[in-house]
């Protein structure tokens, strides 16, 4: 196959259509075009797409959804890397390394190496894996693990709740506050505020989740957390996505985890799993209280652009949830 | 002259050592012997690699320990790189430097496909030997290292009455037979045969024990108490357990901690490992460590991140403890 290719950054007026077919080609399945552009059109951290063309077709993209993220006083951006792909048609009887190789290059180049990107990462698939630690840098930050807790054993009710949790669309100024009062012990943290927040989850165009406040008498939200409904990873299993509860808040801490609890057994859960760094202190305080660390299927993977910045860096200083992810 | 090392580089060696590292008077390798058992009594074999003056003077060094090991079924030697060294204004400055050619050396001298030379290398590199080995050495980050730490007075031991546990003064002969069937369970295993164990252990400190169901040998546990991860533990060094006589020896553990004065056990499981959850079960909860597990595979069969979901290991396996 000797067939000219151009490689450039997604038009997608020009390449939706065209794409979502090649997408739906290689996965065996249809995208719907408002999940699409809700993810790729519609984040307000931008767009990042690299695609090549064949005579107007697109057979190939290398994609990611960018965050803005503050770190060390200032906003950077850090992309996670997501639903890269190549026409089957576009896989046999290219030179190694191939053009997946070669539009992930252009990719990185353009928005890493010569673009403001400083951080691309994600949880690749083992082939994705092995073609980008050989050809794209990939290097690993850590094999995750989650914090599971089974349901079955009930959180012991509150006698004298100094909270009222429920259900709660949190203004943007709330959420920015509470971020805020989250990040000063974090070294790198996606910006939690109205945007991100509307984007991630009120928008989102194939999941629900419900946002879970503690608000103390006064009616200060101090501790939010986003529970997404349905099966996740395994059946009856539900996602914490989010958990955004300043370190001191140690008693809303709890009682926005019970809540959390209750409202995954209501949706028919078994047990709630989530994703947080180890190195917080929520981590050991969330398995005193009955949630144990398990294995995750997923290796987190990560290319630096900032010399600043290095994967021991990311392991020991990134607030990172699912939320940061396309996972759950 | 890059070379091996030979046991007649002892007083060159830890000369380099003190000047390096700053070793305190009683540390344990400046022992009479010590040195010369790191390096040279070890049943696996030796493996340092040298850049020394004709004088005899070290500059350099790139060592490691080897372990006798079982990868899919078949024989194999990992090596743990330990002692890497260089002399302060001799053997340091970048990539290009003397320690970074004593390391590339010593990969090619031990770095092999299984049956050929070591195919997985491995180690915990402090922050600036993790920048050296990722941008020349081929050092791959393999996981995060996860600690199980437990206050001993918040386990929570059931102890099956059929397990008997005994403490030892030394490995029992029962113990190759047993090891030969309990290592079937794990794709990647070092040894802990009475030789390897009687090399690592015997003779420095370490109390250890085994528990028994009619009379059948159902586990192995290496203690001592030691400074880690900035505090006086009780360690798990060795940790090798069937389910059914798990509470026993965990119950010995519990009460060998308490004569010791030591408030905490702790321990290196990998989290894919059965007693990883057994032991978080039994109060135990997991901690981050400063550590990255980082190895390099000379065998494309096995790349370095199978290693994590794959090789059994804990503390033992290191000398960090």
């Amino acid at each position: 196959m000797n067939r000219a290719l151009e490689i450039r950054p997604l038009d997608a007026a020009r390449d939706a259509d065209s794409l979502l077919a090649t997408w739906a080609t290689v996965f065996g399945r249809e995208r719907r075009r408002a999940e699409w552009e809700h993810q790729v059109l519609a984040n307000p951290a931008g767009t990042r797409v690299f695609v090549a063309t064949c005579d107007g077709r697109v057979v190939a993209q290398y994609a990611g959804v960018p965050t803005r993220v503050w770190i060390d006083g200032a906003e950077r951006v850090f992309t996670q890397s997501v639903d890269s792909l190549v026409h089957p048609e576009f896989r046999k009887g290219l030179k190694r390394p191939g053009l997946f190789v070669d539009v992930a290059r252009a990719y990185f180049d353009h928005y890493g190496v010569h673009g403001s990107d400083a951080v691309h990462y994600g949880w690749p698939l083992e082939a994705a894996w092995r073609i980008g630690k050989r050809f794209l840098e990939y290097e690993c930050v850590r094999e995750e693990v989650v914090l599971v807790r089974d349901l079955d054993a009930a959180p012991a009710e509150i006698s004298a709740p100094e909270f009222t949790v429920q259900e709660v669309v949190p203004t943007g100024e709330e959420l920015r506050w509470l971020w805020e009062r989250c990040c000063g012990a974090w070294g790198a943290s996606a910006i939690r505020d109205a945007a991100f927040y509307a984007w991630r989850f009120a928008g989102h165009a194939d999941a629900a989740y419900r946002l879970l406040g503690a608000r103390d008498a006064g009616g200060t939200l101090c501790g939010l957390a986003v529970l997404r409904r349905g099966d996740w990873l395994t059946p009856g299993s539900r996602a914490l996505c989010d958990w955004l509860v300043p370190r001191v808040e140690l008693a809303a801490s709890r009682e926005l985890e019970a809540a959390v609890l209750r409202a995954a057994e209501r949706d028919g859960g078994h047990r709630v799993v989530t994703l947080i760094p180890e190195w917080s202190p929520h981590f050991l305080t969330l398995q005193e209280r009955g949630w144990c660390v398990h294995p995750a299927p997923y290796r987190l993977a990560a290319r630096c652009f900032d010399q600043r910045l290095d994967h021991l860096f990311l392991r020991e200083h990134w607030w990172l949830t699912l939320a940061d992810s396309d996972l759950a | 002259m890059i070379r091996a090392i030979a046991p007649d580089d002892e007083a060159a060696a830890l000369r380099a050592f003190a000047a390096t590292f700053e070793l305190d008077e009683d540390a344990e390798l400046l022992r009479p012997g010590a040195w010369t058992r790191r390096y040279f009594a070890n049943p696996a074999g030796t493996r340092a690699t040298i850049a020394a003056l004709p004088d005899g003077r070290l500059l350099a060094q790139y060592a490691g320990l080897p372990q006798g090991a079982w990868l899919d079924g078949e024989r194999a030697t990992f090596t743990q790189g330990v002692d890497s060294l260089a002399v302060p204004d001799e053997g340091r400055g970048g990539l290009g430097s003397l320690f970074v050619r004593v390391g590339r050396r010593f990969a090619q001298a031990y770095g092999g496909r299984r049956g050929e030379g070591d195919p997985f290398m491995w180690g915990y590199p402090v922050r600036e030997a993790w920048r050296i080995g990722r941008a020349a050495l081929g050092y791959e980050t393999i996981r995060s290292q996860l600690a199980l730490v437990a206050r001993v007075d918040a386990l929570a031991v059931h102890v099956r009455d059929e397990a008997l546990v005994e403490e030892l003064a030394a490995f029992p002969d029962s113990l190759d037979a047993w090891f030969d069937e309990h290592r079937k369970r794990y794709a990647a295993i070092c040894d802990r045969t009475r030789a390897a164990l009687e090399w690592r252990y015997a003779g420095r400190g370490y109390r250890f024990a085994v528990a028994t169901r009619g009379g059948a040998l159902r586990g192995l546990a290496v203690c001592r108490d030691v400074e880690i991860e900035g505090a006086r533990r009780f360690v798990l060094c060795e940790w090798l357990v069937e389910h059914d006589a798990r509470g026993a020896l965990l119950a010995w553990a519990r009460e060998a901690a308490r004569e010791a004065g030591v408030e905490t056990l702790y321990a290196w499981l990998p989290p894919w490992c059965e007693d990883f959850l057994a032991l978080q079960v039994a109060g135990f909860r997991v901690h981050p460590t400063s550590r990255v597990l980082v190895g390099r595979s000379y065998d494309k069969r096995w790349a370095p991140e199978w290693y994590a979901e794959n090789w059994f290991m804990t503390l033992g396996d290191t000398d960090l403890v």
